[in-house]
C-alpha cells in the first residue's frame, strides 16, 4: 500500500496539489507507522514507543522533513511535449492584475433599432408640429465578455487536481468568459419634431484597461523516462507558481450598467 | 499512545501547511491614494490603479454636476442622486444641469444648452416632479434638440459624427417613475428598468474585484 502510494506521488503523471497534500500526509504517516509496527521493524517500533516525548518529537520532525523533501518535487506535473512557459491556469488560480485605466470612457452601441427596422420618423408632412414617439417594445440582449491570450493553458474546473491536469493539456486556450442578459424597455412617451428620426439604441460605457497575469504554470525542468535500459523519452515538468507575473492583456471594461437611449437625427 | 502522538503530529503538519498555503494566497491591497494625485491625473490619458482610484474619489457629485443658468439642483434626479451619494460611474464627465427652477424660458435656455453641448459637456434636464414641471422640462428639451421623453430626467449628449451625428436623448427614471411602470405592468419589476438614477450614475465595483482594484474579470 505504501509503495503504491509512493509510486503514485513520484509518478510523472500525477499532479499533487497543496490541498491533496494534507490528506496524503495523513495517509503516509498512518502507513509508515503501520509498516513499522507490523512488518518492517517491530523492534524499532517498540523502541520508539519507549522514547521520551522529546525524542519522539525529534524523530517525527526528522521523518516529516524527509517525507516533505520527497513529496516537494511532486507539485509539478510532467508532460511529453513542450507547452511553453509560463502559462495561465484555466481555472481560477491565475489572477488578472490591472495596472492601467483610460481616463475617458467611450460609448459602445451594441444594438441599434435600425438593424430590425425600428426607426421612428415624424413625417415632414405631419399636420402637427410634433409626433409622439411610439416605441413600445422590450429588447433582450445577451452580453458576453472574454479575455484570452496566446499560449496553451486552461482546464476550466475548480477541482485543483483536475484543473492542474487540464491546464497541462495541449488543447486548451486560456480564456475567461462571462455572459449576462439585459432587457431594455422602450415605452411610448415623448415626442419628436416634424422631420426628425428617433432610433432606439442600447449603449454600454466602456473603459480601456491593461494588466498582466499573476500565478502561472512554469516549466521547472525535465525528466528522462526509461523502461528498463530503454529511454522512452523526455518529459517537461511544470510547477504552479502563485507569484509569477507574466503576459499582458487589454480589455474594454464595462463601466456601469448598459442603458437604453434614443438617437435623434434631423 | 502512538495513535495520539501520530495524530497530534499530523495535525501539527497540516496546520503548518495550511498556514503556508494561506500565506501564498494573500493579495496585496492597493495602496491608499492621495488626493493631490487626482489633480495631476486630470490631464493624463492613462491612469494607474492608484491614480484612477484617486480620480474617481475626487470627482464628487458636486464637481461633476454643475448647476447651469440659474438651476437650483433640486429636481427629482439631482435630489435622488444626492440622497444616494457614492462614487460616480464616469467621473471624467462634466454634466450641466438645467432644471425647471431656472427663471429662464425654454427658448432662452436653448442657447445655454447648445453652448454646453458644443463644449462637449453632457446636459441633464431635471424636473421638479409636478405635472407643470414635467411640461416645462419637456419644452426645454424640445426647444433644445427637437425631441423630449417622458421621464423625471433626460440626458442629452451629442452623438458621434461617425454614427450619424445628432443627439442621444436618454431617459432617466426616478424611483417614482419606476414604481409607476411596475404598477402599470410596463416592466415586471423595478430591477428590470435599466435607466434608473442608481444604475446610470452610481459606481458599483465589479464583484470579482472586491478587496482589490487590481484583479477581476472584465465584462
Amino acid at each position: 500500500m505504501f509503495m503504491q502510494w509512493f509510486w503514485r506521488v513520484k509518478s510523472s503523471q500525477h499532479v499533487l496539489g497543496r490541498r491533496d497534500l494534507a490528506a496524503d500526509l495523513f495517509n503516509i504517516f498512518h502507513t509508515v507507522f503501520f509498516f513499522l509496527k507490523k512488518i518492517l521493524a517491530p523492534t524499532f517500533y517498540a523502541r520508539l514507543m519507549n522514547m521520551s516525548k522529546t525524542k519522539k518529537i525529534v524523530v517525527f520532525v526528522a521523518s516529516a522533513a524527509t517525507l516533505l523533501g520527497t513529496i516537494a518535487p511532486a507539485y509539478a506535473g510532467c508532460v511529453w511535449d513542450d507547452r511553453g512557459s509560463p502559462h495561465a491556469d484555466g481555472g481560477s488560480a491565475t489572477q488578472l492584475m490591472r495596472t492601467q485605466h483610460a481616463h475617458n470612457t467611450w460609448q459602445d452601441w451594441f444594438w441599434r433599432g435600425s438593424w430590425e427596422g425600428k426607426v421612428f420618423q415624424c413625417p415632414w408632412g405631419n399636420a402637427d408640429p410634433t409626433c409622439p414617439i411610439n416605441l413600445d417594445f422590450t429588447k433582450g440582449t445577451s452580453h458576453s465578455a472574454q479575455i484570452q491570450f496566446g499560449f496553451d493553458a486552461g482546464g476550466g474546473t475548480n477541482d485543483w487536481f483536475k484543473k492542474a491536469v487540464g491546464s497541462l493539456a495541449a488543447s486548451f486556450n486560456y480564456s475567461k468568459q462571462r455572459t449576462w442578459n439585459n432587457s431594455f424597455s422602450f415605452r411610448p412617451g415623448g415626442s419628436i419634431r416634424r422631420g426628425q428620426k428617433a432610433e432606439p439604441i442600447t449603449v454600454q460605457d466602456r473603459r480601456w484597461q491593461r494588466g498582466y497575469y499573476r500565478g502561472g504554470w512554469v516549466q521547472t525542468g525535465s525528466r528522462t523516462v526509461t523502461s528498463g535500459r530503454l529511454v522512452v523519452g523526455v518529459q517537461r515538468c511544470y510547477d504552479f507558481q502563485n507569484w509569477h507575473n507574466f503576459g499582458g492583456w487589454t480589455t474594454n471594461q464595462a463601466e456601469g450598467s448598459s442603458f437604453h437611449t434614443i438617437h435623434i437625427t434631423g | 499512545m502512538l495513535v495520539r502522538f501520530s495524530e497530534l503530529s499530523i495535525v501539527a503538519v497540516v496546520v503548518l501547511l495550511m498556514a503556508c498555503s494561506a500565506k501564498t494566497d494573500e493579495t496585496p491591497s492597493a495602496p491608499a491614494a492621495v488626493d493631490v494625485q487626482a489633480e495631476k491625473t486630470e490631464k493624463k490619458s492613462v491612469l494607474t490603479n492608484e491614480e484612477m482610484d484617486a480620480f474617481r474619489r475626487s470627482r464628487t457629485i458636486d464637481k461633476v454636476f454643475t448647476m447651469a443658468a440659474g438651476s437650483g439642483g433640486r429636481g427629482e434626479i439631482m435630489s435622488e442622486l444626492k440622497a444616494n451619494g457614492g462614487l460616480l460611474n464616469r467621473p471624467e464627465l462634466d454634466i450641466d444641469v438645467y432644471d425647471t427652477s431656472s427663471a429662464l424660458t425654454p427658448e432662452e435656455l436653448k442657447t445655454h444648452i447648445k453652448e454646453s453641448l458644443d463644449r462637449d459637456r453632457v446636459v441633464l434636464i431635471d424636473n421638479g416632479g409636478s405635472p407643470e414641471d414635467r411640461l416645462k422640462a419637456a419644452n426645454i428639451s424640445m426647444e433644445a434638440i427637437g425631441a423630449q421623453v417622458d421621464a423625471a430626467g433626460a440626458i442629452i449628449q451629442k452623438a458621434p459624427e461617425d454614427k450619424g451625428g445628432g443627439y442621444l436623448l436618454t431617459p432617466v427614471y426616478s424611483k417614482a417613475d419606476v414604481q409607476e411602470q411596475v404598477a402599470k405592468g410596463l416592466i415586471p419589476n423595478a430591477d428590470a428598468q435599466t435607466n434608473t438614477v442608481e444604475k446610470m450614475f452610481i459606481y458599483h465595483p465589479d464583484p470579482e474585484e472586491a478587496g482589490s482594484s487590481q484583479s477581476g474579470l472584465p465584462k
